[in-house]
């Protein structure tokens, strides 16, 4: 049975601070308050790898700029942290003194920052790898639109940002898996979309000579679009047949 | 004109002779002088002659001269599932179960590996976790060969689970002491859930993994603590859903149980 003291937070004696060998620590769902995972994070000796990913369902509203300090004991052993979509807005977060991070995955869904704020505070010293997570991964996707010409703007001036202070930075990653709801339905609409990985494609010619390479899964081809297009408006019209 | 790669031999119309009547020799396969796959000429395969005597059937066959520890690596790649646990690829594992007494011997510790009983109750006990206890019951051997392990409790849609339904789960888990990772999903709200839990790694001690996930919001992060304070050897925490709406308001943020004075938990 373990003991209860109401709203008081309690904390861990000083001989279970830090004496974990945990090096890789995923949360995802966190439905405890941010003060819970600050005394869970002081376990651990030297945590190299933190998964927070998305939450569900939480009263407590989580925001990027709380994980600065909750990661505080663990910013010079760190090698990769990922944060998914949080509950509450919007904020920043420095990780420049975090000088072993070499990989960072953040959510779309969790940080909205310029490229000039970004390119300031998340490059840190060794950062070679951002991923730049779209994936809703809930019982809808993200939509084609999540993915346009604003986001490869953002993905350009981040990169030439990058490249200009000379930063570690080798790999952007984007991961984008769009419901085919929200694709070009018919011909016209296929006619004057611009796709997302028309977008990606352009945006990886531009930076590659900056020395990043942008990596994506999916590739789509507007021929093989329209060819789906044209069966789909086929098998509509033998079902409407067959009604008749 | 066809010939019969067995007695080499044609009937009048051109088609190989099956006949019960002709001395029947068995074909053998080798490289032509220039390097092609052939039939072996009967003078050639009866010679003396390096790799090809190798093909002679008196001679033993080269896949019996491969040792067991060599099996046991190539067999373990076959079985592997495609799934993220990695779970068994139990047809595969059977089909080459099959194929002798020898790779039965070989691949049936492998099966063991990795257990994913997830579908199916681990308390109160399904079918199948009752066959596998009994089949560990009679050859306990088994269970020192179970490296991965994945489990259910039920979550209680039938109410409160009795401590009678966790004595098979406690004894076969208790069965496995060479557990490095092990993940449990649902049903913390059980008396007996965390008991079963905190016996079962203490008794494990190359356990490295740990995952928790959640069936409704009973997962609370005090005794996921302490068992992380007696894991030393554990590396990788994985928590799906701790806390929660039913939680946050009740929870005690953790301490351990030792270190709190009987005045603090009488409030």
């Amino acid at each position: 049975m373990h003991p209860s003291s109401g709203d008081d937070v309690l904390t861990p004696s000083q001989d279970a601070e830090r004496s974990s060998n945990i090096t890789h620590l995923v949360v995802s769902d966190f439905g405890e308050k941010p003060e819970a995972l600050q005394k869970l994070l002081k376990l651990p000796k030297a945590l190299e790898h933190f998964v927070f990913e998305k939450i569900h369902a939480c009263p407590v509203p989580w925001r990027l700029d709380m994980f600065q300090w909750l990661l505080a004991d663990h910013k010079y052993t760190l090698k990769s942290l990922e944060i998914g979509s949080l509950t509450s807005g919007y904020t920043s977060i420095s990780l420049l003194d975090f000088p072993n991070l070499e990989t960072l995955n953040l959510s779309h869904w969790a940080y909205r920052e310029s490229p000039e704020v970004s390119a300031a505070s998340l490059l840190a010293p060794r950062l070679h790898t951002f991923i730049w997570d779209f994936r809703i991964l809930d019982q809808h996707s993200e939509s084609w639109s999540d993915f346009g010409n604003e986001q490869k703007e953002w993905l350009l001036r981040f990169a030439e940002l990058a490249a200009e202070k000379r930063s570690a930075l080798r790999k952007i990653e984007i991961l984008f898996c769009p419901d085919e709801y929200s694709s070009p339905q018919t011909r016209e609409e296929l006619a004057v979309c611009v796709s997302p990985w028309d977008l990606m494609d352009e945006a990886k010619d531009k930076i590659k000579p900056l020395g990043i390479e942008l990596e994506y899964a999916g590739s789509w081809k507007r021929e093989g679009w329209l060819q789906k297009i044209e069966e789909d408006g086929r098998v509509c019209e033998e079902s409407e047949k067959e009604e008749t | 004109m066809t010939r019969c790669f067995s007695c080499r031999r044609t009937d009048p119309a051109g088609r190989p002779s099956l006949g019960n009547n002709a001395p029947r020799k068995q074909s053998l396969l080798g490289s032509s002088e220039d390097g092609q796959l052939c039939i072996l000429p009967a003078s050639t395969s009866s010679s003396v002659s390096g790799s090809r005597q190798k093909a002679s059937p008196t001679s033993t066959p080269f896949i019996t001269r491969i040792s067991d520890e060599l099996f046991d690596e190539i067999f373990i790649h076959a079985i592997k599932g495609s799934n993220v646990w990695g779970d068994t690829n139990y047809q595969t594992a059977l089909a080459l179960s099959g194929v002798s007494k020898r790779f039965h011997r070989i691949v049936q510790p492998l099966m063991y590996r990795t257990i994913h009983i997830g579908q199916h109750m681990l308390a109160p006990p399904c079918r199948a976790v009752r066959q596998l206890h009994r089949t560990m019951k009679f050859n306990k051997a088994l269970g020192s060969m179970v490296r991965a392990l994945g489990v259910h409790v039920d979550w209680g849609v039938s109410g409160n689970i009795s401590d009678t339904e966790f004595e098979i789960g406690r004894e076969l888990l208790g069965w496995l002491p060479n557990v490095d990772s092990f993940m449990i999903h649902g049903g913390y709200e059980h008396l007996s859930t965390w008991p079963m839990i905190s016996n079962a790694v203490l008794n494990w001690p190359r356990l490295k993994s740990l995952l928790f996930s959640r069936e409704d919001w009973t997962l609370g992060m005090p005794p996921v603590c302490d068992l992380i304070l007696t894991t030393p050897n554990l590396t990788t925490l994985t928590l799906h859903g701790p806390g929660g709406p039913s939680v946050v308001n009740l929870s005690p943020l953790w301490v351990p149980p030792s270190k709190v004075s009987a005045s603090k938990l009488r409030g």
